[in-house]
């Protein structure tokens, strides 16, 4: 088991947070790994939440979803996601990595966000946050809020794969915006690297 | 670029969705035929299907429903290629009466592979029935359960082989949690060798065979040909299906038996309790391979079954238990050991053989504080219709005209599609919806009891060409007054905007022609056809208006392309995007209009000002709410 990742990429609809698990899915059959990658769907269409569950295993084939409580990672594209998402599947010594930054439902109801990072800081010594959304802005387009957060998770270590092999299927998956998405991976990654 | 599902890579491990697999699966079952109608979760299939089907020489095509689906691939069958039908459980029920037909008679010399896409959970359906209840009792037809992409491949391909072994339809049942789960699978050979067709029905000489022998066709004769042969080689196949895996030393008290993705769970929940416990694992499960089915019942005490959503293997074990007289305990849902509805995880099937070996187990709870903090806020993300959305603008329109008429109340009746969500605040514009073709069809009674109410039903496109026409032509046949709304969004927007007869191409990218809407209304007999943009919300209101004081049935078509598909394109074509609108602070009364009687979610209420406000990340630029605004408030925004 030891060898064996358990990820969820949490998030809401429009954000990449499928594509992000697709991302790392390619690179794990690179570094021969199991993959088997399923999602959830919240109470919401579009703009709803989505979870992304990533399994990574080295003999069995499980089934798509992980077990509440069994999850080493968490990725958060969205911090209130990211706490409940954490809250009900993160393992007890598991990392979370999220953006700060708050997608807020259009009748303002959203809790205050300190509570929500006092709670993630509650739930996870290793707490690591980043302004994904700020970062990805800055880049030019807020579509690669989902490669910062990747390129982020990436520097924490908590993905058994290869830089090169995410990179590559970045590229392939994104081929008409590999440039910009390459350059995201990597602030993301020297955010982490600069904490 | 080379779609990868096609890629000639023989053992090479790639990334494919369920639905992909399948895809490849019937490619390198050397099919040659698919058919299908969307329905999540296994609309990727045919999607998939048609992007490559020129490559590798298939005839792929979305049908009107899935009953001309299912005739349209069987029909290939009578030809000597291998077809393939695709669909939700829901369309299985649509499918009911030719598949009795094929499966008491015979298909033709090609393999027939009937893939369904089963929803435990009920996440993109109107119900959770259990399809595998009609293969198994009704149809009779051998099932296979994958329990992951690459068994949903390597199933489908074995399907075709199957089914021209035992000459009948093959049954692969899919659920949400292995059509749209995504794996590793390693790819097999691709067949390029094709069959010729050739029209060869055996169904005459059958026919003929009974007639010498009974003077006319015997129906028992083919009844029981079933039981009689069929089941007993398929019994055979079951017994040697390598998926059909028993792990059983013989001092064993327990026993697990799973099917589908709850294998996946059983393994994953008997690693995590270092179980000792004999586990049947069927990829077949109708029917039961009776070896292992006799070997496992014969040494356990006990046995749970693990199986979504009704006790279908359940009730079979519990029939062989009984008939060969065995001293076993059988745990599953007929005695409310396990759940009795609903999805399985892996904590469900944890949690029950914990239970029956007394072991104690700490199941993760989340913090108390954290909990109470997160509930107040788990329903902020809630279900609405798009930005944009024509249905919204529609919904409004009718709500208005109906209103109009001096009426407080209207038989609204709903269909299934996006626009489903027009039965909700604020629109609510229905309060009842069935199954495809259920608002036109319930219209023609509901409008023949009397009631004083304006009686409408609002149907999809798509749904009216899958189910509508007969219920419409009913309504002229009996002299029924009620007014059919069209809502054409020009595809079928709910599983992913699939062409359908009136978008003008197919499947598999041709040009075709359009079969229009108003002129299959008229075809059913209705006089009064309006066709209008509901972007144009004071115009449809007026001509909206007339439709409903028609004294005849009456059809309103509603017209607009699904706002998200018509970004989409705009972008591909590189075209700019309309504008985003705003409020004038200035102007705006707070009246909530916008909000309580349109409800875009593109507009937020700011209650520290009190008036409303536009997100521009989200206002798509359609301005609608620029023309239900009451004091002009609403502008296209000047940067």
């Amino acid at each position: 088991m030891s060898q064996d990742s358990n990820i969820i990429v949490a998030g809401i609809g429009g954000q990449g947070n499928v594509l992000a698990s697709r991302i790392i899915g390619e690179a794990a059959i690179e570094a021969n790994y199991h993959v088997l990658i399923g999602e959830t769907f919240g109470e919401g269409q579009r703009g709803g939440a989505v979870l992304s569950h990533v399994r990574l295993t080295k003999e069995k084939t499980y089934g798509p979803l992980i077990p509440e409580g069994f999850a080493d990672a968490i990725i958060g594209l969205e911090p209130f996601e990211a706490l409940k998402c954490a809250s009900k599947f993160l393992k007890p010594d598991g990392i979370i990595i999220t953006n700060e930054y708050p997608v807020v439902p259009s009748d303002k109801n959203y809790p205050e966000l300190e509570k929500i990072f006092q709670f993630l800081k509650n739930i996870s010594s290793k707490l690591y946050t980043v302004n994904g959304t700020k970062i990805a802005l800055d880049i030019g387009d807020v579509a690669t809020l989902n490669i910062v957060m990747l390129g982020a998770a990436y520097a924490t270590g908590i993905l058994p794969v290869k830089e090169e092999e995410l990179k590559k299927s970045i590229t392939e998956k994104l081929a008409k915006s590999a440039e910009l998405n390459l350059k995201a991976f990597e602030k993301g990654k020297n955010m982490i690297k600069e904490k | 670029m080379k779609e990868r599902v096609i890629s000639d890579t023989p053992s090479k491990k790639i990334l494919l969705m369920g639905n992909e697999a399948v895809a490849r699966g019937a490619i390198e079952g050397n099919c040659q035929f698919a058919s299908s109608y969307p329905g999540t979760p296994s609309s990727e299939i045919m999607e998939t299907l048609g992007k490559v089907a020129k490559d590798v020489g298939i005839h792929a095509q979305w049908s009107t429903n899935e009953m001309v689906a299912l005739w349209a691939a069987a029909g290939a069958t009578y030809c000597g290629v291998r077809s393939l039908c695709i669909a939700k459980h829901h369309g299985v029920a649509w499918m009911t009466d030719p598949l009795i037909n094929f499966s008491h008679w015979q298909i033709g010399e090609g393999g027939l592979v009937v893939a369904i896409g089963d929803d435990p959970g009920g996440h993109s359906s109107s119900n959770e029935y259990d399809s595998r209840n009609l293969a198994m009792k009704v149809f009779e037809i051998p099932i296979l359960e994958p329990a992951d992409p690459q068994e949903a491949k390597d199933f489908t391909k074995e399907g075709f082989e199957l089914s021209e072994k035992l000459k009948t339809p093959i049954y692969v049942r899919l659920t949400t949690r292995v059509c749209h789960a995504t794996g590793d699978v390693i790819l097999g050979d691709l067949l390029k060798e094709k069959r010729t067709p050739s029209f060869f029905p055996t169904t005459i000489s059958l026919g003929m065979e009974m007639i010498e022998k009974y003077g006319w066709v015997n129906m028992t004769y083919l009844h029981e040909r079933i039981h009689n042969k069929r089941l007993k080689e398929a019994t055979e196949v079951s017994n040697d299906f390598p998926k059909n895996i028993l792990n059983i030393d013989g001092d064993e008290e327990l026993g697990v038996v799973a099917s589908g993705v709850t294998r996946h769970y059983a393994e994953e929940a008997l690693n995590q309790l270092n179980a000792k416990v004999a586990f049947l694992q069927l990829g077949m499960s109708f029917p039961l391979p009776k070896k292992h089915i006799s070997k496992l019942l014969k040494s356990v005490k006990k046995i749970i079954v693990f199986e979504e959503t009704d006790p279908v293997i359940e009730t079979e074990l519990r029939s062989f238990a009984k008939s060969e007289a065995l001293d076993v305990e059988i745990l599953g849902k007929i005695n409310e050991f396990t759940p009795v509805a609903g999805e399985y995880n892996v904590n469900i099937v944890k949690t029950s053989i914990a239970n029956v070996l007394n072991k104690k187990i700490t199941q993760h709870s989340e913090k108390e504080d954290i909990a109470s903090f997160i509930a107040p806020y788990s329903g902020i993300r809630r279900i609405a219709l798009c930005a944009g959305c024509p249905h919204r603008a529609s919904g409004y329109i009718m709500k208005k005209a109906v209103l109009s008429q001096g009426v407080d109340f209207f038989a609204g009746i709903g269909d299934i599609g996006c626009y489903g969500m027009m039965g909700l605040p604020p629109l609510g514009v229905f309060a009842l919806t069935n199954c495809m073709g259920g608002s036109v069809g319930m219209a023609n009674g509901i409008a023949k009891t009397g009631i004083s109410e304006p009686v409408i039903a609002y149907i999809g496109d798509s749904t009216f060409y899958h189910a509508g026409i007969p219920s419409l032509i009913n309504a002229t046949f009996n002299n029924t007054k009620f007014t059919t709304v069209i809502l054409d969004n020009q595809g079928t927007a709910m599983t992913g905007f699939q062409p359908h007869p009136g978008s003008g191409y197919t499947a598999m990218g041709d040009k075709t022609k359009i079969v229009k809407l108003e002129d299959l209304v008229k075809a059913c007999g209705i006089e009064y056809v309006e066709v209008l943009d509901p972007y144009k919300i004071t115009k449809s209101i007026e001509a909206a208006k007339k439709a409903l004081a028609h004294p005849k049935a009456s059809v309103i078509i509603f017209r607009r392309m699904c706002s998200i598909e018509h970004l989409r394109q705009r972008r591909k074509e590189g075209k700019t995007l309309p504008k985003p609108f705003t409020i004038d602070p200035s102007i705006c009364n707070g009246c909530e209009i916008c909000l309580d009687e349109f409800g875009c979610p593109a507009i937020i209420w700011d209650g520290k000002n009190r008036k409303a406000i536009i997100d521009e990340a989200l206002c798509v630029g359609c301005g609608n709410c620029a023309q239900i605004c009451q004091v002009h408030a609403i502008n296209v925004k000047v940067k």
